[in-house]
């Protein structure tokens, strides 16, 4: 899909109308921001809105985030595990030390 | 003190000029000239200060149209000297704003390098073909230099299209790094916008709301039907009324336009608004 950004009122507003114009292309809404169909419509209307506004949008193209491509089992382990801890408040860092489960640092300076 | 033709004063009756309410107001804001001493066809001339923000709001008054009440009224209160409790607030926000200057963000000669250094048409399946080529031809024993000259030429070419390839998208990734940084800047300069504008909302209902009283007062004082409503700013009745009693608490310099009729004399509106007056038929 496409992601445009604004960062600018006028941006925004330009944004808003653009997105009330054309639902069909709209994948979802937020605020000042917008997901559009990964369609050449959808590049049309992003780079419309970057003639407009210039460095006030910021149009981006994001991909589906498979977890079981993405990132290794043992990321995935980590989460589930930490989602499952017993004390709500122990911050990752502490639940992983001592354990199997990658440290934040480690799983920083690995990519996706 | 306003002059209009040439004669000073502060209460003129226009109505039986052939001028309408939008030249006299046209005048009175300089005209297209901008010299503020002719009319759009040069049928009236007034010299006077130039209109404040109480004036642009409520300073041309004729019947049937609506008025931003609120805000003329918060104008009002600053032409007596009155702040908003978020004056303060109001003016740090102003000048940080002032003080971001974010750089401009334009990748577009990166990505297009990026683009562009794409591997080019069938270079690789032609290394493949000239691999294969070279292969059959050494097999039966045959000449193979040529070939060997143009494989050593095609891989030279590869490596140098992969290399540039890598260059670019490094520069692109220094660049979108940086444009990070430069979007933090805009994105804060858009909190600080709605925050700004927030911030003169509350001015404006503030400076009303010290105002209700006064402008229920000179509303009962003025003449006309309409009395003052809630919130501060609203009216039961019509707009021009509010308008009117606008002008009467404010300060004002230039002459208000007073196409309603609500006064039998330039004389009784000027008085009765506090304020220099040009009195013109609606």
């Amino acid at each position: 899909m496409l992601l445009v950004v604004t960062y600018s009122r006028a941006a925004r507003q330009t944004l808003r109308n653009v997105c009330n114009a054309h639902e069909d292309v709209v994948v979802r809404r937020f605020g000042r921001a917008a997901l559009l169909e990964a369609s050449a419509f959808g590049g049309f209307l992003g780079l419309r809105l970057r003639e407009k506004h210039g460095a006030d949008v910021q149009l981006e193209r994001t991909v589906p985030f498979n977890e079981f491509e993405a990132v290794e089992e043992d990321v995935r382990a980590a989460a589930a595990a930490y989602e499952d801890r017993e004390t709500a408040s122990t911050p990752y860092a502490k639940f992983a030390a001592g354990t199997d489960h990658p440290d934040p640092d480690a799983l920083r300076r690995r990519e996706v | 003190m306003p002059v209009v033709d040439g004669e000073p004063g502060r209460a003129f009756d226009l109505r039986d000029r052939a001028v309408d309410v939008d030249e006299v107001a046209t005048a009175l804001r300089g005209g297209p000239d901008d010299a503020g001493d002719a009319s759009a066809d040069g049928s009236i001339t007034v010299r006077c200060p130039s209109p404040g923000p109480v004036h642009r709001r409520v300073g041309v008054v004729r019947p049937d149209r609506s008025y931003p009440l609120q805000a003329a009224l918060a104008a009002a209160a600053r032409s007596r000297g009155h702040e908003a409790s978020v004056a303060d607030e109001l003016a740090d926000v102003r000048r940080r704003l002032e003080a971001i200057d974010p750089p401009a963000v334009s990748l577009a000669d990166e990505r297009r390098h990026v683009a562009s250094a794409d591997a080019p048409d069938g270079l690789e399946e032609r290394l493949a073909s000239l691999r294969g080529q070279l292969e059959i031809a050494r097999e039966r024993g045959e000449d193979a230099e040529d070939l060997a000259a143009a494989r050593e030429r095609a891989v030279a070419d590869l490596a140098e299209r992969r290399t540039t390839r890598i260059a670019a998208e490094q520069r692109l990734e220094r660049a979108r790094s940086a444009a990070r940084d430069a979007r933090d800047r805009r994105e804060e300069r858009l909190r600080l916008e709605d925050r700004e504008r927030n911030l003169e909302r509350r001015a404006r209902r503030d400076l009303a709301e010290r105002m209700q009283a006064a402008f229920e007062r000179a509303i009962d004082a003025l003449p006309g039907e309409a009395s003052a409503g809630e919130p501060p700013g609203r009216v039961v009745g019509p707009d021009a009324d509010g308008a009117l009693a606008v002008c009467r608490l404010a300060r004002l310099q230039a002459p208000v336009v007073v196409a309603v009729d609500r006064f039998q004399t330039a004389e009784a509106a000027a008085a009765a608004l506090d304020a220099p007056v040009l009195l013109v038929d609606g």
